[in-house]
C-alpha cells in the first residue's frame, strides 16, 4: 500500500490503466451495440473473446502468422460467428419468455468454455513474438510495446465503427431500430437484417479485440470470464446501448481499477469495479452518459 | 382437508403412483448396499431441494438471481463456524445460518429489485461476487483455507455427521425435499403465489391492482435464500470441507439453475424433475467411464440447455403437461398454453 | 410475419443444434473416448471397457457358479473340504485426479506416469511375493471438487474393491477423500498436497510422501541466508507475492511464520501482496513491488499469474535480485515457454529437478522425454514413486490386505538409491509425514531447471543477482 505515491509512478500507473482501459472500450462496445439494438445481454461476449483468441492462436502456431496479420481473419470469422448465433439462438428466443433470452447466452457461454476446454486442454497458451516483452521508454515511463500497439488500433477501430454509425445509412438504420424497433420496420429498415448484422458488429469487436490482446495475453479457455464482467460494469457505466458511454467507460474502468489496486489492496481491486457496477445500477442505472432506462 | 376432497384425491391414480414411488424412495437405503448408490441420490435430492429454492424467486415470480451460491455460502459457513467457535449443534446453527441469509438477501434484493430483466440478474451477480471475494480473503472465517470441520465419532444428529452409514444424511435430506415440495405447492395454490405468478406475468398490471410487487418478491427472495443456507449447511456436513472458491462460484449457482429450467420453472416438480435426469447421469457417466474427455459432459450440457431454452422455455415439465393435456378437454389446454398459471394441480 | 418466421426457424434451430452437437459429441467424443477406454484397460489379463464387466468379476462369477454346479453334481452328500481360494492375480489400487473440468490437465500428467509406472512394474514380473500378481490402477475422476473427490473415493473402495488409494493433488479434494478412507480403513499415499494440515489429523491410514508447504517456506529462507554467505551479495529486504487462494496463502502464512525466527528468517519484509488469482492485469501489484524495492522477490503463484507477473517485470523494468518461486505456476512447461529467455535465472524450490544426479532420475525423465517431448514436474515424480512405494510395501508384506498394507506403510525405509528424488529416503513418521521429504532450489538456464541448492547435490552454480533485462 502507498502512502503518498510520487507523481512519475503515479503517471506510470495511469498510463498502464489507460492501456488497459482501451481493450475494455472496444470489448464493451460490442456488447453495449447488441443489447441497444437487440435487448439482448450477450453473456457469452466473453467466450467470443476467448474464441478470437484461440483463432489467432492456432494461426500463429501452424501458420506462423503474427496475430496482428491475423486480426482481420478473427474479426471476420467473430463476425459470422455473431450472425449464426443471432440466427440459430437468439431470433428464436425474441418472444420467448425472459428466461429464454437470459440463458440461451448462458447456455453458450458453458457450451463454448467447455468446447475450448476439450480441444485445447486447460493448459495456459502464449504467443510469443519478436516483439512481445520489449518495453518502449518515453522518459521514465515504460510503455509496453505489444499493449501499446493494441491500444492504438482499438481505439482506430472504435473510432472507424463511430463513424460507420453516425454516418453512414446502415448505422444510422442500426441505431434507428435500437431507439424504436416498430418505427423502424415502419420506415422500410429490414430490422431482422439489421439484427444480425449489429450481432455480428458486436462479436467482431471482440473479434479484432482477440487477436491484439493474444499478443501479450495468455490464452485460456476461462478467459473470457476475467473480461466480460469487466465489460458488463463498463456498458453499466457508460449506458447500456450507449456505444460512446461504454468507450468512455472502459478508459475509465482501466485506469480506476490501476490507480485502486495500486492505492489499495490488489486483493480488493474486484470488488472497486462490482462496487462501482452495483452503486450506479442502484443509483443512475442508465448510466454516467445515460439513455434512458429500457426495459 | 374436508372428506369430500381426502376422497377426491384417493381416487386418482396419480396418488397411488406417488405414493409407491414415495416408498421405493424410503426403502432404498435400506435394501441397497453399495454406498455408490446413495451417495447419488443424496446429491440428486439436495441438488432438487436448491433448484426448488430457486424457483421460488425464479420460477413463480420470475425474478433470475445468480445470488444461490452466495446464500449457500452463508448457510455453510455460519452452522461450521458456530459449531467450531461456540459448540453451536449444526441443526441449531442451521437455523442461524437461514436466518442471516435472509437477512442478507433482504438487505441486497430490496434495492435491487428496482431493477428488472437482465439488470437485476446483473446486479444479483455483482453482489455474489462481491460475497465470493470477501469470504475468499477474510482471514476470520478461514479464508483460502476456508472452514475444516473436524471429524467426530461416534454418529450423532446432535453433532450432524454420520460416518458408519450414509442413511441419516438420506432420510434427512428426501424429507426436508418434501417438505419444501410441501411448501412450494401450499404457496402456489395460495394468494401469495397468485400474486407471484400475477407479478411474473406483468409487474405493472399487478401493481396497478394493488399487490405491492417490491414486498411479494422480497417474500421469495427470503423464503428463497433461507432454503439455500440449510442446503448449504447440510452439505458442510456431508463433506466437512467447505471453501469460498469451491462452493460460492457461478459455476455452482449455474449447477442450481440448470436443472431448474430444463425440469421447467413455475412448476413444482420441475426442478425436482430436472435434478432426477441431470445429477445421476453426471454421476454415472463418470463411474462408467471416468468422466467424459475433459469437458464434453459440459459441453453437452450447455447445448442442452440452449435447446431447451429455445425449444421448450417451459421445461420438461411443460412438455409433459401438454402432453398429458391433450388428453384433457379443449379449454384445459388452451388455458394451459397460456402459460403457466393455468389450472394448478399438484404437479 | 416475425411470428411465421419464427415457427420455421423454432424447427431449423433444433436440427442445427442437434446436427452442430452430434457432429461435435462424434468427432471429439469418439475420438477420445477411444483413447479413454484404451486408459481404462487395466493390466490384468482381462480387459475392463466400462463399470462391472471387467475380466474379474466374471472370473469370480464363473468360479462361484463352477463350484455351486461343483456342490450340486457331487454324487454324496458328505461335505468336500473348501477348495483353496483362487490365487491372487492382481492388486487393485484407486488414483484419484481430476479428468474433466478446468483443471483436468493435473490429471492427464498423473495419468501418464502411473501407466509408466504400472507398465514397468507390470512388465517386471508384478508383486513376487503375491506370485507374480499384477498392479492395476483404477482411476476415479474428483472435477477437483471436494464432494466429489469423497464419493470417487467410496466408490472405488466400495465398488471397485481397491486395497489402496493415491490422489489427489487438490489438499481440499485429499481432505474428504482421505477422511473416507480413513472410515473404510483403506490406506491412503499422497503424493502431491502441500497443505500442512493434511497430517495434523491425527489420522492413521493417510501417508504423504510430498514435503508440505511449511517445510518449503523454511527451505526457501534457509537458502537465502547461504545465498548471502556464500556470494557476499546483501539480502535484507524481500517480498513476498502470492496469490489469494488455499496455496498461495499457506506459502505466504509459512513465510511470515518462519521469517519470525532470526536463525531461519529475519529478513526485512517490505511488501506483502495478496492477489487474485488469474488476474488479467498486474501493473498495480508491480508498481507497488518497484516502489518496496526489495533484494529478493518470494512468490507463489499458478500459470497465468507466473507468466503475467514476469511479463510485467520486464515491461516495468522491475529488476530484484531474485525471484525465488514455491514451484507450481513457476515450474510448468508453459511459463518457460512464455518467459522464453526472461524466464531464465528463476529460481525455485521442488522436491526434484530433471538433473537430479541420479541414474534412477535421469533414466525416468529420458524415458518420459522420448514419449511425451517434455520433461516431468515435481509433482509426476512424486506420482511415479508412490506406485512403486506401493510395489515395494506389498513386496514386503506379501499380501492384499488393506491393514497388512497400511502396516508396512509405517514401518517401511526406502532406501535413498531407490528414488528419484535427492532425499535420504522415504520414512514414514507417525503423523503420515515422510520424514526425509526435502526440498531443493534450482534455477532456470535456457529452458531447463537445474539444482542449485543444497551445494552438494548442485548440478549447476548458481548466479545471483540475475541479470536485468537489459541485459539480456
Amino acid at each position: 500500500m502507498a502512502l503518498l505515491p510520487d507523481p512519475v509512478t503515479l503517471l506510470q500507473v495511469i498510463i498502464n490503466g489507460l492501456l488497459a482501459g482501451g481493450i475494455y472500450s472496444l470489448v464493451s462496445i460490442g456488447l453495449t451495440l447488441i443489447y441497444g439494438t437487440l435487448d439482448i445481454v450477450n453473456f457469452a461476449h466473453g467466450e467470443m473473446l476467448m474464441v478470437s483468441m484461440y483463432i489467432s492462436y492456432v494461426l500463429f502456431t501452424f501458420m506462423g502468422l503474427d496475430p496482428l496479420l491475423s486480426m482481420p481473419i478473427c474479426t471476420f470469422f467473430l463476425f459470422l460467428i455473431g450472425v449464426a448465433t443471432q440466427k440459430l439462438l437468439i431470433n428464436p428466443v425474441l418472444r420467448a419468455p425472459m428466461q429464454s433470452q437470459i440463458f440461451v447466452t448462458f447456455g453458450l457461454l458453458v457450451f463454448l468454455q467447455n468446447l475450448a476446454l476439450t480441444i485445447f486442454s486447460p493448459d495456459y497458451k502464449t504467443i510469443s513474438t519478436e516483439y512481445s516483452a520489449i518495453p518502449i521508454r518515453v522518459g521514465p515511463i515504460l510503455v509496453s510495446y505489444p499493449k501499446f500497439i493494441a491500444f492504438v488500433i482499438t481505439i482506430f477501430l472504435s473510432g472507424l465503427l463511430y463513424l460507420f454509425l453516425q454516418k453512414t445509412d446502415t448505422g444510422r438504420a442500426i441505431r434507428a431500430t435500437a431507439q424504436d424497433r416498430e418505427a423502424a420496420e415502419a420506415l422500410g429498415i429490414n430490422t431482422s437484417f439489421i439484427y444480425l448484422l449489429t450481432f455480428g458488429l458486436g462479436a467482431a469487436c471482440v473479434g479484432a479485440t482477440g487477436a491484439l490482446i493474444s499478443t501479450y495475453f495468455y490464452i485460456f479457455p476461462r478467459v473470457g470470464t476475467v473480461f466480460s464482467l469487466t465489460a458488463f460494469v463498463v456498458c453499466v457505466l457508460g449506458g447500456m446501448g450507449n456505444y460512446v458511454g461504454a468507450f468512455t467507460g472502459g478508459l475509465i474502468i482501466g485506469i480506476a481499477e490501476a490507480v485502486g489496486g495500486f492505492l489499495i489492496d490488489p486483493k480488493f481491486k474486484q470488488v472497486v469495479s462490482f462496487i462501482i457496477f452495483i452503486v450506479i445500477l442502484l443509483f443512475k442505472p442508465e448510466g454516467i452518459f445515460g439513455k434512458a432506462l429500457r426495459e | 382437508m374436508r372428506l369430500e376432497e381426502v376422497k377426491g384425491v384417493l381416487r386418482q391414480k396419480r396418488f397411488y403412483a406417488a405414493l409407491a414411488a414415495l416408498f421405493i424412495l424410503f426403502i432404498i437405503p435400506l435394501v441397497t448396499l453399495r454406498p455408490f448408490i446413495v451417495d447419488i441420490f443424496i446429491m440428486t435430492f439436495l441438488w432438487a431441494f436448491l433448484a426448488g429454492a430457486w424457483n421460488v424467486l425464479g420460477g413463480y415470480v420470475g425474478q433470475f438471481s445468480l445470488g444461490p451460491s452466495a446464500f449457500f455460502g452463508i448457510g455453510a459457513y455460519t452452522s461450521s463456524l458456530l459449531f467450531i467457535w461456540l459448540g453451536v449443534p449444526p441443526l441449531l446453527g442451521m437455523v442461524v445460518g437461514a436466518i442471516l441469509s435472509s437477512g442478507v438477501a433482504l438487505v441486497i434484493s430490496y434495492p435491487s429489485f428496482r431493477l428488472r430483466g437482465h439488470y437485476f440478474v446483473l446486479i444479483t451477480l455483482a453482489f455474489a461476487e462481491i460475497l465470493r471475494i470477501a469470504f475468499l480473503n477474510w482471514t476470520l472465517v478461514g479464508g483460502a483455507y476456508g472452514v475444516w470441520l473436524p471429524v467426530i465419532h461416534p454418529d450423532s444428529l446432535y453433532n450432524f455427521q454420520f460416518h458408519t452409514t450414509k442413511a441419516p444424511y438420506y432420510y434427512i435430506v428426501l424429507i426436508s425435499l418434501l417438505l419444501e415440495l410441501i411448501l412450494v405447492h401450499k404457496i402456489e395454490k395460495s394468494k401469495i403465489g397468485y400474486y407471484f405468478k400475477a407479478i411474473r406475468e406483468d409487474e405493472d398490471a399487478a401493481e396497478a391492482l394493488g399487490i405491492s410487487a417490491t414486498k411479494y418478491k422480497l417474500i421469495a427472495a427470503v423464503i428463497g435464500s433461507a432454503l439455500f443456507a440449510m442446503g448449504g449447511t447440510f452439505f458442510a456436513q456431508y463433506v466437512l470441507i467447505i471453501r469460498a472458491p469451491d462452493i460460492m462460484t457461478l459455476d455452482r449457482t449455474l449447477s442450481i439453475v440448470f436443472p431448474a429450467i430444463i425440469g421447467g420453472m413455475g412448476t413444482t416438480m420441475g426442478p425436482i424433475l430436472g435434478s432426477f435426469i441431470l445429477t445421476p447421469i453426471d454421476y454415472i457417466i463418470r463411474a462408467s467411464l471416468g468422466g467424459l474427455y475433459r469437458g464434453v459432459h459440459m459441453i453437452l450440457e450447455g447445448a442442452f440447455l440452449m435447446a431447451i431454452v429455445i425449444i421448450m422455455p417451459s421445461g420438461i415439465m411443460g412438455l409433459l403437461k401438454k402432453t398429458y393435456a391433450k388428453k384433457a378437454t379443449k379449454t384445459s389446454r388452451i388455458s394451459l398454453e397460456k402459460g403457466a398459471a393455468g389450472r394448478s394441480d399438484v404437479w | 410475419m416475425f411470428r411465421r418466421k419464427n415457427k420455421a426457424g423454432v424447427t431449423t434451430t433444433t436440427i442445427a443444434i442437434l446436427a452442430i452437437v452430434l457432429l461435435i459429441v462424434g468427432v471429439v467424443g469418439g475420438y477420445f473416448a477411444g483413447e479413454m477406454t484404451g486408459y481404462q484397460r487395466g493390466y490384468g489379463e482381462g480387459e475392463e471397457t466400462g463399470y462391472g464387466t471387467g475380466y474379474e468379476k466374471g472370473h469370480k462369477e464363473g468360479y462361484d457358479k463352477g463350484y455351486e454346479a461343483g456342490l450340486a453334481a457331487a454324487p454324496t452328500p458328505t461335505p468336500t473340504p473348501p477348495p483353496p481360494p483362487p490365487p491372487i492375480t492382481e492388486v487393485v489400487i484407486g488414483a484419484l485426479y481430476p479428468f474433466t473440468g478446468p483443471e483436468a490437465l493435473v490429471g492427464e500428467l498423473a495419468r501418464r506416469v502411473i501407466e509408466m509406472a504400472v507398465r514397468e512394474i507390470n512388465e517386471a514380473g508384478g508383486i513376487k511375493s503375491l506370485g507374480g500378481a499384477k498392479l492395476r490402477i483404477v482411476y476415479g475422476d474428483t472435477a477437483a471438487k471436494p464432494e466429489i473427490g469423497m464419493a470417487e473415493a467410496e466408490r472405488l473402495i466400495t465398488e471397485e474393491k481397491v486395497v489402496a488409494l493415491m490422489g489427489c493433488y487438490h489438499s481440499s479434494v485429499t481432505l474428504p477423500s482421505s477422511e473416507a478412507a480413513e472410515r473404510y480403513k483403506i490406506p491412503f499415499v499422497n503424493p502431491e498436497s502441500s497443505s500442512p494440515k493434511l497430517t495434523e489429523r491425527g489420522f492413521e491410514w493417510f501417508f504423504r510422501i510430498h514435503p508440505h508447504d511449511k517445510i518449503f517456506a523454511k527451505v526457501h529462507l534457509q537458502f537465502l541466508h547461504d545465498l548471502e554467505e556464500k556470494t557476499g551479495v546483501d539480502i535484507k529486504t524481500i517480498a513476498l507475492v502470492y496469490e489469494n487462494t488455499l496455496f498461495g496463502t499457506t506459502a505466504g502464512d509459512a513465510w511470515k511464520e518462519y521469517n519470525k525466527d532470526p536463525e531461519i528468517g529475519g529478513f526485512e519484509i517490505v511488501a506483502d501482496i495478496t492477489y487474485p488469482y488469474e488476474s488479467p492485469d498486474l501493473t498495480s501489484e508491480v508498481m507497488t513491488l518497484k516502489e518496496a524495492n526489495p533484494d529478493v522477490v518470494l512468490m507463489a503463484s499458478y500459470d497465468p499469474d507466473a507468466i503475467l507477473f514476469q511479463k510485467t517485470f520486464v515491461e516495468l523494468d522491475f529488476n530484484p535480485k531474485a525471484i525465488l518461486a514455491m514451484d507450481s505456476g513457476h515450474i510448468h512447461q508453459s511459463f518457460i515457454e512464455a518467459a522464453g529467455k526472461y524466464g531464465d535465472y528463476v529460481l525455485s524450490r521442488d522436491p526434484w529437478f530433471p538433473d537430479v544426479k541420479k541414474d534412477v532420475s535421469l533414466t525416468l525423465d529420458a524415458k518420459y522425454y522420448e514419449l511425451y517431448g517434455s520433461h516431468l514436474v515435481g509433482d509426476q515424480v512424486e506420482e511415479y514413486t508412490a506406485v512403486y512405494l506401493f510395489k515395494w510395501v506389498l513386496e514386503k508384506c506379501g499380501s492384499t490386505d488393506p491393514t497388512a498394507i497400511r502396516d508396512t506403510l509405517r514401518t517401511i525405509e526406502v532406501p535413498k538409491e531407490w528414488i528419484p528424488q535427492s532425499w535420504e529416503g522415504i520414512k514414514f513418521g507417525p503423523d503420515g509425514q515422510n520424514i526425509y521429504a526435502a526440498g531443493a532450489i534450482a534455477q532456470l538456464f535456457d529452458g531447463v531447471y537445474c539444482t542449485v541448492w543444497p551445494w552438494d547435490v548442485a548440478a549447476r552454480e548458481v548466479v545471483f543477482p540475475q541479470p536485468t533485462w537489459d541485459q539480456r
